[in-house]
């Protein structure tokens, strides 16, 4: 549900980027539509790519696209002068630059003992080193403009035309619907590669499938943002996206929309102050969505944590204070009834007949003497209790169970005395030492272990009745 | 050099020199010494896996020497030995998922590539990013993928079949969490699921215990006393000696080299364990002494 809900959320944002743009420029919107394309397919590709644990790859990939650009140049430039400002021709190069970096990777860790990150770091050192070598090489040049390459390392997006769009386009919607076609073999070719071997798919294949869609996504990225940044498109989307999901189809989804905003965002605020570079407000949008998901992401954003955690901490607050109650009255004599319900030291015969706990006040010293509360914790609670009616004063410093109350203290107390007979019975912790450990599980015992655990001591608690505690009570003053 | 029984078998396993056609047929046979048992020890062919002569290096360093063995036709097979004996490796060995220096796998007496869909494989739980954006059922789906074939979208149907697996290891409510939201027990159950999804005849699990709750462990068991009900073969890394003689009709004793293997009566003896576990001689006497075990 995450992930439409927040495509949902996005979209009237795009769509009022698009109005605010209210550029009827011909030639903004053809970039507009690149730039967007590019983006999902980058996020659509890098979701399986970060999943496989390849967010590196894209690095050496992109890196070493560099290389491969300027060599087809020098190369298509020598066959016929001109011919090297093709996007087609360049990008092919980099895309064979693309693949030998990994290959070359792939081939040091297959040779050696050389570890990945090192492996990756060696190509990415040679074939960026190389590239930069040859574009001193390419300046020199007879024939052609070397100056449109360095484009190649920041990125132009201001400068591409109707047809390098076309081309990007129809890549990135090649990377796409790749992305879709082989959304289950790539899903588990990225959660468990050796068995998707043993079930005879052809890793292999698979792997080289994605690494090629890396670098085709590198690729056409090349022009639109640069080299450099490339990776970021492919990283940054399904990082954020993660934050709202955590089912691999929405997931995408959300990863889609956040990498066609950033493109949207960073294109049209680049259009609007042509001095900053597109790739870099592009990649620089991305890493705010990142953030807000970070902060707000519904399945794992730091805001929605902390609340949680609050509100876990309260109810927990609350369930002790309750039990509180119970247990101080528990301990009083019935009214009419002489003396301590325990004689000292004693250990309680079970099972015991339940104390009416409705009307009897406890007051404050009582309570506090029970557990060592931090005295404000103890007021947040009492008043969270009154105002969930479970609790209502009684004169000044004394509070007594309502009916709800009541129901629930007994609830409270019962589970917490089953799994403190639980962990005394089956864990061997002494009862002196079991109370501790009880209270940190008892609030989140889900019901059927509550009701295994009522079987297992049914003789304690015969008809649901509340078992006596296995320990001493702390001594509640009267 | 044909009888099944457990010296014969240490005897075979002795290296890679060693090529005799009895050998590897002699390894193991069913837990009774009956007509039945004897045919198919004569005729491995049939047994669901037969592993004759492997020997597996990592780089120059040799894990597993000469090994030779043939599964029973069903039953529980425990394959027991201290940490780098190469107990991983031998499954993931036989399931070319690491290259073989020496030797041959049969499956069913044919290579493994024909038979894959009558094995079932459960990796150790490690051996995955459980943080994965996946629920439960889609884990336990996967093992359906190769019958759903190329491109085609996991249906209502698939889906149904994995819900089926999932209520049989007792985790159908957990179908939609997030499997980073269960319990490591939990998640060793859903690899179990996986597995029984595939409806294999022969299953080669790693450490199913390792880690795993009380009640893991009885649904665990549970499934695969029904698997050898129906006659199906289950060989699981095992490393609580304890529970060995409970849980294994089989055992297979690894430490490099095959050091026995045989219905567990016979082959899970003190002195095999101490063959198996070396130094470690004081702990397996106080073992074997307090499972009762007659060494020598």
């Amino acid at each position: 549900m995450n992930g439409f809900l927040f495509s949902s959320a996005m979209l009237p944002v795009a769509e009022t980027l698009f109005a605010a743009l209210q550029l009827p420029a011909y030639n903004t919107q053809v970039v507009l539509a690149g730039t967007f394309l590019l983006g999902v397919a980058a996020a659509v590709t890098g979701t399986f790519m970060l999943l496989r644990g390849q967010a590196l790859a894209g690095d050496v990939v992109s890196h070493a696209t560099l290389a491969g650009v300027v060599l087809a140049f020098m190369v298509a430039e020598m066959f016929q002068a001109g011919s090297g400002r093709s996007l087609a021709v360049l990008l092919t190069g980099a895309f064979l630059a693309g693949g030998a970096a990994i290959g070359l990777t792939t081939f040091i860790l297959r040779t050696t003992r050389i570890r990945q990150d090192a492996a990756m770091a060696i190509s990415l050192g040679v074939f960026y080193g190389l590239g930069i070598s040859l574009l001193t090489v390419a300046e020199d040049f007879p024939t052609g403009n070397v100056a449109g390459l360095s484009h190649f390392l920041e990125g132009m997006t201001a400068s591409l035309r109707l047809s390098d769009v076309q081309l990007i386009g129809s890549l990135s919607l090649l990377a796409i619907v790749l992305c879709g076609v082989l959304f289950k073999e790539l899903r588990l070719l990225s959660f468990d590669r050796d068995f998707a071997a043993t079930q005879g798919w052809p890793v292999g294949l698979l792997d080289l499938v994605l690494i090629g869609l890396i670098v085709l996504v590198a690729v056409v990225g090349l022009k639109a943002v640069g080299a450099v940044l490339v990776v970021a498109l492919l990283i940054i989307p399904p990082a954020a996206a993660r934050f709202w999901s955590d089912r691999l189809s929405r997931m995408i989804l959300a990863s889609a929309v956040i990498g066609g905003a950033s493109a949207v965002c960073g294109t049209v605020i680049s259009t609007m102050l042509p001095s900053l570079a597109a790739g870099a407000v592009i990649v620089l949008s991305g890493a705010v969505l990142f953030c807000l998901s970070l902060a707000f992401g519904t399945e794992r954003g730091l805001v929605w944590q902390a609340v949680h955690h609050r509100r876990t901490t309260r109810r927990v607050d609350r369930q002790h204070l309750l039990r509180a109650v119970y247990e101080i009255i528990e301990q009083q004599p019935e009214p009419g009834e002489q003396g301590s319900r325990y004689g000292e030291g004693e250990k309680p015969d079970r099972p015991h007949p339940e104390p009416d706990i409705r009307h009897r006040p406890v007051n404050r010293a009582q309570l506090q003497n029970c557990r060592r509360w931090v005295p404000a914790r103890l007021e947040r609670s009492l008043k969270q209790s009154i105002r969930e009616g479970m609790l209502e004063p009684v004169g000044a410093d004394a509070w007594q169970l309502t009916e709800d109350g009541a129901v629930s203290a007994q609830r409270i107390v019962r589970n917490h005395r089953l799994w403190e007979m639980y962990l005394i019975s089956q864990v061997d912790i002494p009862p002196s030492h079991v109370d501790r450990d009880a209270d940190d599980v008892e609030h989140f015992l889900p019901p059927d272990v509550i009701e295994s655990l009522s079987r297992q001591f049914a003789a304690s608690s015969p008809g649901g009745q509340i078992p006596a505690s296995p320990h001493l009570l702390p001594p509640a003053e009267q | 050099m044909s009888s099944p029984n457990l010296q014969n078998n240490e005897g075979s396993a002795g290296g890679p020199g060693h090529s005799s056609a009895a050998g590897a047929a002699a390894p193991t046979a069913g837990p009774d010494d009956s007509a039945a048992a004897r045919e198919a020890a004569q005729h491995p062919d049939t047994s669901p896996l037969s592993i004759h002569d492997m020997t597996v290096a990592y780089q120059r360093r040799p894990v597993l020497w000469g090994v030779d063995f043939d599964a029973p036709q069903s039953g529980l097979v425990a394959i027991i030995g201290p940490n780098g004996a190469g107990k991983t490796t031998l499954i993931r060995a036989a399931l070319d998922l690491v290259p073989r220096t020496a030797g041959e796998v049969r499956f069913f007496g044919q290579p493994y590539a024909s038979q894959r869909h009558r094995v079932a494989y459960v990796p150790q739980r490690t051996s995955v990013d459980w943080d994965f954006p996946v629920s439960a059922l889609d884990v336990v789906a996967m093992g359906l993928y190769r019958q759903i074939g190329w491109f085609r979208p996991v249906r209502r149907k698939h889906r149904e079949q994995a819900a089926d697996a999932l209520s049989q290891v007792g985790m159908a409510d957990f179908r939609h969490r997030q499997i980073s939201q269960l319990s490591g027990g939990q998640q060793q159950r859903v690899f179990l699921a996986r597995a029984l999804a595939q409806n294999a005849e022969l299953y080669l699990m790693d450490e199913p215990f390792a880690g795993v709750d009380a009640a893991t462990e009885r649904a665990i068991v549970e499934v695969l006393r029904t698997l050898r009900s129906r006659g199906r073969t289950v060989l699981a890394v095992h490393h609580d000696l304890q529970t060995v003689s409970e849980y294994f009709d089989h055992v297979v004793l690894l430490n490099m080299r095959l050091v026995a293997a045989g219905p567990t009566e016979e082959a899970f003896t003190a002195e095999n364990l101490r063959r198996t576990y070396g130094g470690r001689l004081a702990l397996l006497d106080r073992v074997g002494h307090a499972m009762g075990l007659g060494g020598e």
